[in-house]
């Protein structure tokens, strides 16, 4: 099985956060999609669209 | 026989979008999803893709099951190559993540594609937030079960964490 590389407390807390993180981005896309934030922003939070189709 | 809406990249964006018979207009962003490899210290999750689907008009949304074949069929282009792994997170901000979680889950038991592209589900509560989130991964994928292994690894961490 694959190991998560910190002790696990940490882990945890990493998890959390990053989990709380990949949802602040997507209501900041969704507010980019309804027109209420520009690009700028998007692009501020580190947040880069790709197509991968 | 229903189909899918067609759909199609806005000009110059990263951003599909279909309009569906009763003039809702959805868009479809992808990001790339560095959270499992930051997580798991494996390079095993380095083709995630984030999936965000929004319905940019206000109007109220009939009911309206090609907008399922819809996002199907673009998650399906997307596995067009195998070795990549789509995220989703559902959406908390009018407490209806139960209800898209499940809405999600129905839609996948109901694809003739469910036996090749699995659904892998992880929740955690916390004091604020109440978080689903499922990554998809083709059957043919050359890493499926390190990634498999990797997201169970993770999951495991928030069950443990639980009182």
């Amino acid at each position: 099985m694959t190991k998560v590389n910190t002790d696990n407390h940490t882990k945890k807390e990493l998890v959390k956060k990053a989990l709380k993180k990949m949802l602040a981005d997507k209501k900041l896309i969704q507010a980019y999609a309804k027109g209420k934030v520009d690009l700028k922003t998007i692009e501020k939070a580190g947040i880069k669209f790709v197509d991968p189709l | 026989m229903l189909t899918p809406y067609s759909y199609s990249k806005l000009k110059n964006s990263l951003v599909y979008k279909f309009t569906t018979k009763s003039e809702i207009i959805y868009q479809v962003h992808f990001v790339k999803d560095g959270t499992l490899t930051y997580l798991s210290g494996t390079k095993v999750f380095e083709q995630v893709y984030q999936i965000v689907i929004e319905k940019t008009t206000d109007n109220t949304e009939p009911f309206d099951s090609r907008v399922f074949l819809t996002i199907e069929a673009i998650i399906i282009e997307f596995f067009n190559d195998t070795a990549k792994v789509l995220s989703f997170v559902c959406d908390t901000s009018d407490g209806k993540q139960i209800a898209r979680f499940k809405k999600f889950n129905r839609w996948h038991e109901k694809s003739k594609h469910n036996q090749s592209i699995k659904k892998l589900n992880d929740n955690y509560t916390d004091t604020d937030v109440e978080l689903f989130y499922s990554i998809m991964i083709h059957k043919s994928n050359p890493k499926f079960k390190h990634l498999k292994s990797a997201f169970f690894s993770i999951k495991e961490l928030l069950i443990n964490d639980k009182p």
